[in-house]
């Protein structure tokens, strides 16, 4: 029972402290919204990519514009704010799926990293060999000896980016470690495994967080531009880079068509950078 | 009975140039219920000692001892987990800067409490209910925080660094430790909090019998508070005599210097005179003076100083000088 009233105080406390910040109160609402839109483009929006007029429209500001196209149409006649809406979601999900395995490989190399000491020489070398091949170069390697796929580029941008996320927390873990308190919690008889889990993991949270929003950052950048450059595009599926790919033929006539989905790049980007510094913020005690 | 006894302790850092010897054949012996002061200038390897006592020591370095004995345990001889039980339960440390030694992400009675071994429980088996609470609220009172509620519930940066300090000395005290390190414990700290916190170390020695190794760089301070002491410069031990003894008549030129360079606030001082120190600075481990180290900066230096000098015993003082001072040969 005690424990129940616990958590019911710790959620009262993090709902408090949530509209303690105007970053956290702007990013975490504007997070929700995006969760919100890509996650109901179907059962809320409609959405869909069937040609849904003749031609081309331009936006419904326009003269001959239709206010049940907001954004237009394509010259194929599918709505562009459709379009947007399910390639933002595509995008999202594929970035999600990048930095989510991007963070288990990671941490289970950090760990093996922390505990063996011998293999962190091997280890960082093959990073610094990841790190110096620029994730596009990857692609057009990967693309011309294996299939151009949507796949092999999730993989070619995870191995571009974790090198650096590893190396990143492994420097931080080492630096706690190096700490007092944790020579403190050495001379107490902890072994390194109960010190690492229990008292380095709470402590660099913040670092981590901000290395993830980092990632996602360079993530999401990564795969619009790939797609937008023409890589692994699937056309049953499209995202916001491959939607700038197709919308550049009509950019003279309907330039928001293709501004737009660097819009929604940029704003989800903000938001969660704003949500990471807002909760960097608490944790620091600003 | 000596509870630490250290002969010939070397210290050396391996570098790519070689080995670099950061402590040379230092001997410590600690008798139960003393309070020894381990005093040197910065860089004179007090805290190096500290550490290799406790083996929290670096890969890169390079441990060798005639003897090393804790408590009639060798710990040179024992694996890392062994020692790691031996240390854990008989000796604790009180850090300089004791913001940076508690963790900053957890509150401070849930620290107290984790540190609070099982083994020191003592009492009938249904006061075990919320004994460790008890007993943290206990230690707190007796290292003089009576507001332990407000204190139990603070994250380390909401306290003073002399709170934060009375409670890095509740948490050794949790242990009941046989030999406290006491590296720079008043550090920075403001006059009447150090006198606090020595006045509660001095009562555990008093009270409990713990021995105290306190490691500080402010050679009067130490005096006041400690029955021996053992100056190190560069590694080495210059001298190790009775506190009283060695500021009334220090034997080593170095100890002396130290004596000089306490200012006297007694008597008027000329404006924008100089206080007394040595002419240089202390060298740095790639550049150690053949001999006697001081040897460059010694007033007292002669041709025989280019051979390094022996620990030699006068009567109950030892002085590793070959021109020793206050002496009637």
């Amino acid at each position: 029972m005690s424990r129940i009233i616990q958590l019911g105080k710790r959620i009262n406390s993090c709902f408090h402290r949530l509209h303690s910040n105007l970053y956290l109160i702007v990013s975490f609402y504007g997070i929700l919204a995006i969760a919100f839109i890509a996650l109901s483009t179907k059962w809320f929006f409609h959405a869909h990519l069937n040609p849904v007029y003749v031609a081309s429209l331009p936006p419904a500001w326009w003269p001959t514009g239709d206010i049940n196209h907001i954004l237009g149409t394509t010259a194929q006649g599918q709505d562009i704010f459709d379009f947007l809406l399910i390639g933002y979601r595509s995008t999202i999900s594929m970035t999600l799926k990048a930095v989510f395995y991007v963070i288990i490989i990671s941490g289970v190399i950090n760990y093996l990293m922390f505990f063996v000491a011998f293999i962190r020489p091997f280890i960082l070398f093959i990073f610094r060999f990841f790190m110096v091949v620029p994730p596009l170069l990857g692609v057009i390697v990967i693309s011309l000896l294996l299939e151009d796929d949507i796949t092999n580029i999730l993989v070619i941008i995870g191995l571009s980016y974790a090198p650096r996320f590893i190396y990143n927390i492994h420097q931080r873990v080492i630096k706690e470690w190096n700490k007092t308190y944790i020579t403190a919690y050495r001379l107490d008889g902890l072994s390194s495994f109960s010190i690492l889990n229990h008292y380095i993991v709470p402590n660099i949270l913040p670092v981590y967080l901000t290395e993830i929003v980092s990632l996602f950052g360079s993530v999401i950048l990564a795969i619009t531009t790939i797609t937008f450059l023409g890589f692994a595009n699937d056309f049953s599926r499209p995202d916001l880079g491959m939607m700038m790919f197709k919308m550049k033929d009509i950019m003279d006539v309907n330039l928001l068509a293709f501004l737009a989905p660097g819009i929604a790049v940029s704003v989800t980007i903000i938001l969660v950078y704003l949500f990471n510094f807002g909760l960097y913020g608490q944790r620091v005690g600003h | 009975m000596a509870l630490l006894d250290i002969r010939n302790l070397t210290i050396e850092f391996i570098t790519p140039d070689g080995l670099l010897r950061a402590i040379d054949r230092v001997n410590l012996k600690l008798s139960e219920g003393e309070i020894r002061g381990l005093v040197g200038e910065s860089g004179s390897g007090k805290s190096l000692i500290a550490k290799a006592i406790l083996g929290v020591n670096n890969h890169n370095w390079k441990i060798s001892a005639d003897r090393f004995y804790f408590n009639d345990v060798d710990l040179l001889k024992l694996t890392p987990k062994q020692r790691r039980k031996v240390i854990s339960d008989n000796i604790s440390m009180v850090f300089q800067e004791p913001q940076s030694c508690l963790d900053p992400s957890m509150k401070i009675g849930q620290q107290l409490i984790e540190a609070i071994p099982r083994r020191t429980f003592k009492g009938h088996w249904w006061q075990r209910l919320f004994w460790r609470k008890h007993r943290a609220i206990e230690l707190l009172h007796r290292v003089g925080i009576k507001d332990h509620k407000e204190i139990l519930k603070s994250y380390p940066f909401e306290l003073t660094e002399g709170e934060c300090q009375k409670v890095m000395i509740a948490i050794a005290l949790a242990n009941q430790p046989k030999l406290l390190i006491a590296d720079e414990p008043t550090n920075a700290m403001e006059a009447t909090t150090e006198a606090q916190i020595f006045r509660l170390l001095a009562s555990m020695n008093q009270n409990m019998g713990t021995t105290i190794l306190l490691i500080s760089h402010d050679l009067q301070m130490v005096t006041r508070w400690t029955d021996r002491i053992n100056v190190l410069y560069c590694g080495q031990t210059v001298e190790v005599a009775d506190s009283e003894d060695l500021i009334k008549s220090p034997y080593h030129p170095y100890t002396q210097a130290l004596i000089y360079a306490i200012p006297d606030f007694g008597k008027a001082m000329p404006h924008k005179s100089p206080l007394n120190t040595l002419p240089g600075v202390i060298p740095s481990l790639e550049h150690l003076p053949i001999g006697c180290r001081l040897g460059p900066r010694c007033p007292y230096a002669q041709k025989k100083c280019i051979q390094a000098p022996e620990l030699i015993p006068i009567k109950d003082h030892s002085v590793a000088c070959h021109f020793p001072l206050n002496t009637d040969e």
